[in-house]
């Protein structure tokens, strides 16, 4: 019966593999971080465009009130 | 030079007939030695990859850094304060960052797998390099 093989004594690969590991969890977590920004400016572009249209539809309406005619009852008619 | 399994010389070695123990010793160590030399240079080579595929990485991870704090703390921010308007010359500077963005997460994931991949080949080097030489015999004479 053969003795027990003594075990190779890693040197550098278990710290690489740790750091490795440790690389793509921070990798992941900007990948998140990136997809999460990207989200955030679309819901600040959506509200800023929804304002626009807001103005817009606000200036339109004061430009129809203040072309039209004032209508006074009783001295106009 | 080696010509069979490195492990199962490992155990042949330690299953053959000596003349004294004093020679098996002598043998069981020698053959050790150059197994783990062996091993010892294939874990060198990994973890120098390694370091080598984490370095690339550096400047990518950082110009997304930079992507976030573009979006979030430029454009987000500047949109809900008011400060910036959706204009055609903001709305093209956001389709470019998007577009980026989103590149650089999937190459960033990608990167992430990769790193999972090569850190299981570093652990273990000794496990790693035998079964390697058994699916590539030729390299174990390299």
């Amino acid at each position: 019966m053969p003795d027990a093989l003594p075990d190779y004594p890693a040197h550098a690969g278990p710290k690489a593999a740790e750091r490795l590991r440790r690389q793509a969890c921070l990798w992941e977590g900007l990948a998140d971080e990136l997809d999460a920004a990207v989200l955030t400016t679309d819901d600040a572009f959506g509200a800023a465009l929804s304002l626009e249209d807001d103005r817009a539809a606000t200036r339109a309406r004061l430009a129809t009130l203040g072309s039209s005619k004032l209508v006074v009852p009783g001295r106009d008619q | 030079m080696m010509n069979s399994d490195p492990h199962d010389m490992r155990i042949a070695a330690r299953t053959s007939e000596y003349p004294n123990s004093a020679t098996e010793r002598e043998a069981t160590r020698a053959i050790d030695k150059l197994v783990f030399d062996k091993v010892r240079s294939y874990e060198s080579g990994v973890t120098r990859s390694a370091d080598a595929f984490v370095d690339r990485l550096l400047e990518p991870a950082r110009e997304a850094a930079d992507i976030v704090v573009d979006l979030r703390d430029e454009l987000s921010a500047g949109l809900i304060a008011h400060e910036l308007r959706a204009t055609p010359d903001v709305a093209k500077r956001y389709e470019t960052l998007r577009r980026t963005a989103q590149s650089r997460a999937a190459e960033l994931r990608e990167a992430a797998r990769h790193a999972r991949w090569r850190a299981e080949r570093c652990e273990d080097p000794y496990g790693n390099y035998i079964q390697l030489i058994r699916t590539f015999p030729a390299l174990q004479n390299r």
